[in-house]
């Protein structure tokens, strides 16, 4: 008999074992970026800032899906789309951030509560 | 089936981790790791894996970088390297396809398809 699904099973297990354990380091990567976001509302946003959160969202629209977060994964790609992005950033940007932000927190709590 | 080994490098633990987890679901493949910097050229020359699955994005040594200093290495420049990216810039995507690696393959991955597509990219079978 094949051993595939007992090893996909297993997998996802381990998975999700890991989540548990480092879904703090996740979290942190959110703050980050809510910190940029109400930083560029209040017109406070530094290059550091910036340049921190989108390391941030690049890392996590690479790691979310994998961890069954796929639509973690899309709207940190808009994140990380909005403080690449090759201009100067306003209000109005800090705003979609920050809203992009909730719904991040809203679709991690949703799934992982799931 | 010929035992593999793969040197997995990528600056977050989950995902080195992740990847390892999938990888050892292939009966004979054995995931060994490294973090990224000079680490990574002195284990391939060490440990002289089948493959290596490189990050793109990585503080101090990119991927790319890590990738020319393999190349530039008598005793690695043989051993095939993917990159894995969580960019889907098309500058990005058309830089990466020009330095010459085995593959290019996406994050976020699904680790229980994983193996498959290194296999694929790799020529190897896998049962």
């Amino acid at each position: 008999m094949s051993e595939a699904p007992q090893n996909q099973t297993r997998v996802k297990a381990l998975v999700a074992k890991i989540w548990e354990q480092k879904k703090h380091l996740t979290l942190n990567s959110v703050a980050a970026i809510e910190r940029a976001s109400s930083a560029l509302i209040a017109g406070l946003l530094t290059p550091e800032l910036r340049g921190e959160a989108a390391v941030e969202s690049h890392k996590l629209a690479g790691a979310l899906g994998t961890f069954g977060f796929p639509e973690g994964s899309r709207l940190s790609r808009l994140m990380e789309e909005i403080l690449t992005r090759e201009a100067d950033l306003n209000r109005e940007d800090g705003e979609h951030l920050a809203a992009l932000v909730q719904q991040l927190r809203h679709e991690l709590d949703s799934v992982s509560n799931s | 089936m010929p035992s593999r080994k793969i040197l997995v490098v990528d600056d977050q633990d989950e995902i080195r981790e992740i990847v390892g987890i999938s990888l050892e679901q292939v009966d004979g493949w054995q995931a060994i790791f490294a973090t990224p910097g000079p680490e990574v050229i002195l284990r391939a020359e060490s440990e002289q894996p089948d493959a290596i699955i490189l990050d793109a994005n990585m503080p101090g040594m990119d991927g790319p970088t890590t990738f020319q200093r393999l190349r530039a290495n008598l005793s690695t420049q043989q051993i095939p390297v993917i990159l894995l990216t969580a960019s889907v810039l098309t500058e990005d995507l058309r830089r990466f396809a020009e330095f010459g690696f085995a593959a290019v393959l996406s994050k976020p991955f699904d680790p229980l398809t994983l193996p498959a597509q290194v296999a694929l990219a790799l020529g190897w079978q896998i049962e």
